[in-house]
């Protein structure tokens, strides 16, 4: 015996390979292996010293079992994962080690030992460290092969996956969570959208029999608004009330007019987005002037032209609209403006934070708008 | 003269409603404002308009009812196509508030079967103007 070496505790050997094993090196030196089937550690074959001096040395949670009977051998890094288990399950049989996390495992543990490595990820399993319904593993398990060249053991590699585990459930509870929220503004705006139309349809109701016979013009000038007002929602509806494109603002409201009149109408410019607030207010500000122009202007005789385009300034946000009528009868500048000229040019140009200049040009009236965008 | 029945629950919607058939030419056969009520009522109805939302039911039965008995209807609705079952996805939907042109296109459009004569008359009160 080599007297430089410091005896550990009250053991009678040191054997090298348990040298740099921690904690569970320490524990197996101290084990008396000899009244087991293992028998005495200096007569433990090569193989399996080799093999157990890398796994007390790695950081890696693993384990061995050894032998027909399959004893445990496992590594410092392992503990956490045992729990109470360790250091009980040191050096007994796996069934045994394992307790009642032994029936989720046994048959591949038998796969192994015939020779048939296997790996499986984020499974449950019953370790022994308590909270063990929230605990998720990835491990292995390979056969070691004895000098022989046969099935000797089988080498356990695991790593604990319940973080992960638990931030993608709870990853996916957020996203369903989400959806629900979702569905529920859905049904909501459906149904605010659902009495809203209601609600005009009612007024609708009320003006037509209350202008029964009274005032015809008037009566029509009061339904072709609530329709536009009305037709304009539909198309916000459509985009769940996140805004409409300034082309479908403007083809909508004229849509009354340009039934009759296909081809005096012209549309052009560049994609652009509003918000709702600017879509229902332009909406409302083209039917006006439709109304208008169908009164006075381009579409009161045959031969009239509506021009609507529309262009974006470098800065990106500065939107230029301009309403053109060409072709109708000489326009002078009106006594009296009626409410929908009121609303295009102060109202709209209020509401929308821009300026409006309307020009009562003797071939046409011009309105342009222009306007920063959100 | 064809008989249609008005199915909602929104009375005065409901009376522009009897006034624009009276209008269009139709007889109003009643007006019904609960599901029950409707579920209940004879055929003594050619066609009918149905509101979807009828105190806070809805009038998916009474549809599937006249779809069994092959009675056309349309179905006017603040919600729109989009309140519609796919099981009714075929049928006509006018989107409240409607014009009283497209509840004539609409009626136009379906197949109104005419009732033998002699059949029991209406109760319904066509209000003409």
């Amino acid at each position: 015996m080599n007297l430089y070496v410091s005896p550990p505790m009250n053991n009678l050997a040191t054997p090298d390979f348990l040298k740099d094993g921690g904690a569970c090196g320490a524990l197996l030196r101290q084990r008396d292996w000899n009244a087991t089937a293992m028998g005495m550690i200096q007569d433990w074959p090569p193989a399996l010293c080799v093999f157990l001096r890398t796994l007390l040395a790695s950081h890696q949670p693993m384990w061995l079992w050894w032998g027909p009977d399959m004893i445990q051998f496992h590594n410092d890094a392992l503990i956490p994962l045992l729990g109470t288990r360790h250091p009980d399950a040191l050096g007994l049989p796996a069934k045994r080690a394992w307790r009642e996390g032994w029936k989720h495992i046994a048959e591949r543990a038998a796969a192994a030992m015939a020779g048939h490595a296997c790996y499986f990820e984020a499974e449950p399993l019953t370790m022994g460290r308590g909270s063990e319904d929230e605990s998720y593993y990835t491990f292995s398990l390979s056969p070691v092969h004895g000098e022989d060249g046969g099935v000797a053991g089988v080498m356990g590699i695991i790593t604990d996956e319940s973080d992960q585990v638990r931030s993608s459930r709870m990853l996916a509870l957020e996203i369903e969570h989400r959806r629900r929220i979702e569905r529920h503004q859905n049904l909501l705006l459906d149904e605010l959208n659902h009495r809203v139309k209601n609600s005009l349809a009612t007024v609708q109701a009320m003006a037509m029999q209350t202008l029964k016979g009274v005032d015809a013009p008037a009566r029509d000038a009061f339904l072709a608004r609530l329709f536009a007002l009305s037709s304009q929602h539909d198309l916000l509806t459509m985009d769940n009330w996140e805004g409409a494109s300034l082309e479908g603002v403007v083809r909508r409201a004229l849509r009354p007019w340009r039934e009759e009149h296909q081809t005096r109408f012209t549309v052009d410019g560049p994609a652009v987005h509003l918000d709702t607030k600017r879509a229902l207010a332009l909406g409302m500000g083209f039917h006006e002037l439709a109304t208008n122009a169908a009164q006075f202007g381009a579409l009161s005789n045959t031969t009239g032209i509506v021009a609507v385009s529309w262009d974006i300034a470098p800065d990106g946000r500065t939107l230029r609209l301009i309403w053109r009528e060409t072709g109708g009868p000489a326009v002078a500048y009106p006594q009296r403006k009626g409410f929908g000229l009121r609303l295009v040019e102060h109202g709209l140009g209020r509401e929308l934070g821009g300026m409006v200049k309307l020009d009562f040009a003797a071939d046409g009236l011009v309105c342009e708008w222009i306007m920063k965008l959100e | 003269m064809t008989r249609i029945l008005i199915v909602e629950d929104e009375i005065i919607v409901a009376m522009f409603m009897e006034d624009i058939l009276a209008e269009l030419g139709y007889e109003v056969a009643g007006v019904v404002s609960h599901l029950d009520e409707a579920m209940k009522r004879e055929r003594d109805f050619d066609a009918a308009v149905l509101d979807v939302h009828l105190n806070g039911r809805n009038v998916f039965d009474f549809a599937d009812k006249l779809t069994a008995e092959m009675v056309p209807f349309i179905f006017a609705t603040g919600y729109g196509e989009r309140g519609i079952p796919e099981r009714h996805r075929g049928c006509l939907v006018l989107q409240k508030p409607f014009q009283p042109d497209d509840l004539k296109r609409a009626l136009e459009k379906l197949v109104v079967h005419a009732r033998p004569s002699g059949a029991a008359h209406a109760s319904g009160q066509a209000i003409s103007t």
